[in-house]
């Protein structure tokens, strides 16, 4: 498309294609580089490192279409994500993948991706990093950064290409800018609240995970410039809430719609497909290997698969406080365990602090919209109360 | 129909868990532990170990788990979450609320002044987070890491880091208990003990090779917890009794049932709350659980043995020998290296006829890759397979009908393959007579 002269509506039309089909620029990146694509699952694998080494990175997300070959091989009652991602492998549609690498964040995508290959022959056997959840503990963090030195030396391997410190620094450069611009990007939406619907907002999110972060920097850069005339315009009198959750997967378009179609306008979110993808910079002042590591053990964003002391509670508090959101509504992937224990810790301290919430549990083949609609009115309406 | 003969010594696991819980009362410190915490460590460093799932089996197996399981739920808690951690979560909840209308005398627990959880799953860390947000107690957290390269090279590696972190937990527990110096001598003692366990527990897990089994395997399931909470020499002494009373009557050839016809390998926890009903369907058909990694542990796949050889201990040297038992068995194996220990050396030498594999609904561990290694098992080695969606401590889980047709179906397929065997056999015999 020609970025410089297209109109805000082709620009997010762009990025929705862009986040729905992430073969197509996977494909054509391939075709034009000749390199490798790594398709990983779990936000903690270190892209950088793939970037560096002169791969492309995928972040591989659930695609909205049935799940029906994994069934004979996922039980119904596990998480929609892993269940879409099995799918997908199974229907060939991760072909694109030269190879695939898993961060071993819960025992759901830890035992169906070590066992994928056994009954899928349309990949390889998953890589996998071990990066230990003990955030704070001095121990584990040593692991967490033999582990990434051993996934360097495995990434040069695939990719045949030494990963140099250069690279490294250049690539983080690059991670930066666009977490940069998304970063700017959501400070112009809790300005100006409505300036974007948040459908628009995950899909931006969704294309910056999956296509070239080059391609994805310029198109944001054009995003920004677009919006400023769309300041001048009044901004949206709704109520005012943050989104958490729906961890390893895009929160379901009806969700976000339905939420601002019955009264609430999105002002911030802690999602996935969202702020938890960009809020954690790389400290460019050190050397790129600590860099990598400081950003999975200090990251912004409490995460439920990962242990430190804070209650996650406190961190959602804060967000709904400087977004001067009323409340929050918390989503939740049925079947997602971890999830199920951090929300139970996060809404007792809502409870404390008397901030407005609401959970909403996801299903990947089903989808309750009109149910929804009605609990959305209610909580709504209980706030303007 | 067949009745059971189990074995007497098994009758002293209730009293001796009653006395372990109420000794808890008798110390200062007391650690709420969950998944591998490495609980030999507790009493040398001056705290007592209460052991969650355990006490929340103790509760289900009492068929008291429900009104806990609903309570936790009505305030928030998942019906996803391992029931383990609902029930426990609802008896606190239901403390915290002064429900003591609802709680039994037996089921009341002390406060923890710190919480300690091996992270085998994230249930156990979260469990453990949660926990000490709602005590406001300090929590230590012991990593295993996922296996997912099983070389002996990395499997020490990940040894020397659990053996690190234990380190700490040391320094921990004695912060935690202000007892001044840790007790070496203590520890050595204690993992002298479980070594003289883990010797009688390879010894009976041998035993059931024989034919008839002397024991039911799930004699051996309903005592495990004396050697994951205990680990003392009262503990010792029990599996010692244990294997004696099976070696009496593998000599006298005296079996579990009076006529053993099938012979089943038991793979996955057990419905805790369903253990009478399992042992008395499978009496009904003449069937009996002779093995399973669930409930003795400790043959030669063990990972263990393979850091610190012959048998994974190291007297001199107890936090290895701790950090070496953890460093990739169980639920952080990969799937190859679980094809192994718990499938293949439970299944060769045990002329096993069937397998069962339990896929509890709230225990991803125990229930992800279970069609495959069904598939494998019957593929592979030619033997039945079934796979159970039930649950360890949810009773919302289990469907008592449903689990009698599909045993049922399973033994007739035995049956099935046995006949066609025996054609078979029978035909090659003809055959070499030059009858056919």
């Amino acid at each position: 498309m020609d970025v410089k002269n297209c109109t805000l509506q082709e620009l997010l039309k762009e990025f929705a294609y862009r986040a729905h089909e992430p073969a197509d620029a996977a494909n054509a990146w391939k075709a034009k580089t000749g390199g490798k694509v790594i398709g990983i699952a779990g936000l903690d694998v270190p892209e950088p490192l793939i970037h560096a080494a002169g791969m492309l990175p995928v972040v591989l997300l659930d695609r909205d279409e049935a799940v029906t070959l994994a069934n004979a091989h996922v039980e119904m009652h596990q998480c929609g994500y892993i269940r879409s991602l099995v799918d997908q492998a199974m229907k060939g549609e991760l072909q694109y993948c030269d190879e695939l690498l898993f961060h071993d964040c819960c025992h759901i995508v830890r035992m169906l991706g070590d066992a994928m290959h056994t009954f899928c022959d349309k990949i390889k056997k998953v890589q996998f990093i071990y990066l230990p959840p003990l955030l704070e503990y001095e121990t584990a963090q040593k692991y967490a950064m033999k582990e990434m030195r051993k996934l360097r030396k495995r990434l040069e391997a695939i990719a045949g290409n030494p990963i140099t410190d250069e690279a490294l620094a250049a690539s983080i450069k690059v991670y930066n800018t666009q977490k940069k611009l998304l970063i700017e990007l959501y400070d112009i939406r809790r300005a100006y609240p409505g300036i974007l619907k948040a459908v628009d907002v995950s899909n931006v999110v969704a294309a910056g995970m999956c296509m070239p972060k080059e391609d994805h920097i310029e198109l944001l850069k054009r995003l920004i410039e677009l919006l400023e005339p769309e300041k001048a315009k009044p901004v949206s009198t709704a109520i005012p809430v943050v989104v958490h959750g729906s961890l390893c997967e895009r929160c379901d378009d009806y969700v976000l719609n339905d939420i601002e179609a019955t009264g609430g306008v999105i002002v911030d979110d802690d999602l996935y497909v969202g702020s938890r993808y960009f809020n954690t910079l790389y400290d460019e002042t050190i050397a790129p290997m600590d860099a990598i590591h400081k950003a999975y053990i200090k990251r912004v964003s409490p995460c439920p698969t990962r242990y430190e002391e804070r209650n996650p509670g406190d961190y959602l508090a804060d967000m709904v406080k400087n977004a001067n959101a009323k409340g929050i509504i918390m989503v939740v992937v049925k079947f997602c365990e971890a999830h199920d224990y951090f929300y139970f810790t996060a809404h007792r301290r809502f409870q404390d602090l008397k901030i407005p919430e609401m959970l909403v549990e996801t299903e990947h083949d089903s989808a309750p919209e009109g149910q929804l609609k009605t609990r959305l009115q209610g909580f709504f309406e209980s706030m303007e109360v | 129909m067949a009745t059971v003969n189990r074995l007497q010594c098994t009758a002293k696991i209730s009293p001796m868990l009653d006395e372990y819980y109420a000794s808890m009362a008798h110390y200062d410190c007391v650690a709420w532990c969950m998944g591998p915490s490495a609980y030999e460590m507790m009493g040398a460093a001056g705290v007592s170990c209460f052991q969650a799932e355990s006490s929340s089996a103790r509760i289900a197996g009492g068929h008291d788990a429900t009104p806990f399981i609903e309570y936790g739920q009505a305030r928030g808690v998942s019906p996803d979450m391992c029931s383990y951690a609902k029930i426990n979560i609802g008896l606190v909840l239901a403390q915290q609320d002064g429900r003591w209308d609802m709680i039994k005398e037996r089921y009341r627990l002390n406060p923890p002044n710190l919480i300690v959880a091996g992270n085998i799953c994230p249930s156990m860390m979260q469990w453990a987070h949660l926990l000490g947000q709602i005590y406001h107690v300090p929590v230590f957290i012991i990593d295993y890491p996922f296996a997912y390269d099983s070389s002996i090279e990395a499997l020490t590696a990940n040894a020397k880091y659990i053996r690190a972190q234990l380190e700490k937990l040391k320094d921990f527990l004695l912060k935690c208990s202000g007892q001044k110096e840790f007790n070496w001598d203590m520890l050595r003692e204690q993992t002298a003990c479980v070594r003289e366990m883990s010797l009688y527990q390879r010894s009976i897990s041998r035993l059931f090779q024989v034919v008839p089994a002397p024991a039911s395997f799930i004699d051996s399931a309903v005592s495990m917890v004396p050697a994951i909470s205990m680990k003392n020499q009262k503990a010792a002494d029990f599996y010692k009794e244990f294997m004696l009373e099976m070696l009496d009557r593998a000599a006298n050839g005296i079996g579990s049932l009076d006529n053993e016809r099938y012979r089943i390998m038991w793979r996955g926890n057990f419905p805790w709350f369903k253990i009478s009903f399992l042992s008395k369907l499978f009496a009904k058909y003449d069937a009996l659980l002779v093995s399973g990694e669930y409930g003795v542990y400790g043959l030669e796949e063990r990972v263990g043995n393979k850091i610190i050889p012959p048998d994974g201990f190291d007297l001199n040297d107890p936090l290895w020998t701790i950090a070496a038992g953890g460093a990739g068995g169980g639920y952080i194996a990969s799937y190859e290296s679980k094809w192994k220990s718990e499938f293949t050396q439970y299944i060769n030498g045990y002329s096993i006829d069937a397998v069962i594999i339990q896929a509890p609904h709230t225990c991803r561990p125990w229930t992800l890759t279970t069609r495959e290694f069904a598939q494998r098992v019957n593929d592979e080695l030619g033997i039945p397979c079934i796979v159970l969606e039930a649950d360890h401590t949810d009773p919302a889980y289990f469907n008592d009908a449903q689990v009698e047709t599909r045993v049922k179906a399973l033994l007739e397929t035995v049956d099935a393959r046995r006949e066609e065997k025996a054609k078979k056999d029978a035909e090659r015999e003809a055959m070499l007579n030059g009858e056919l």
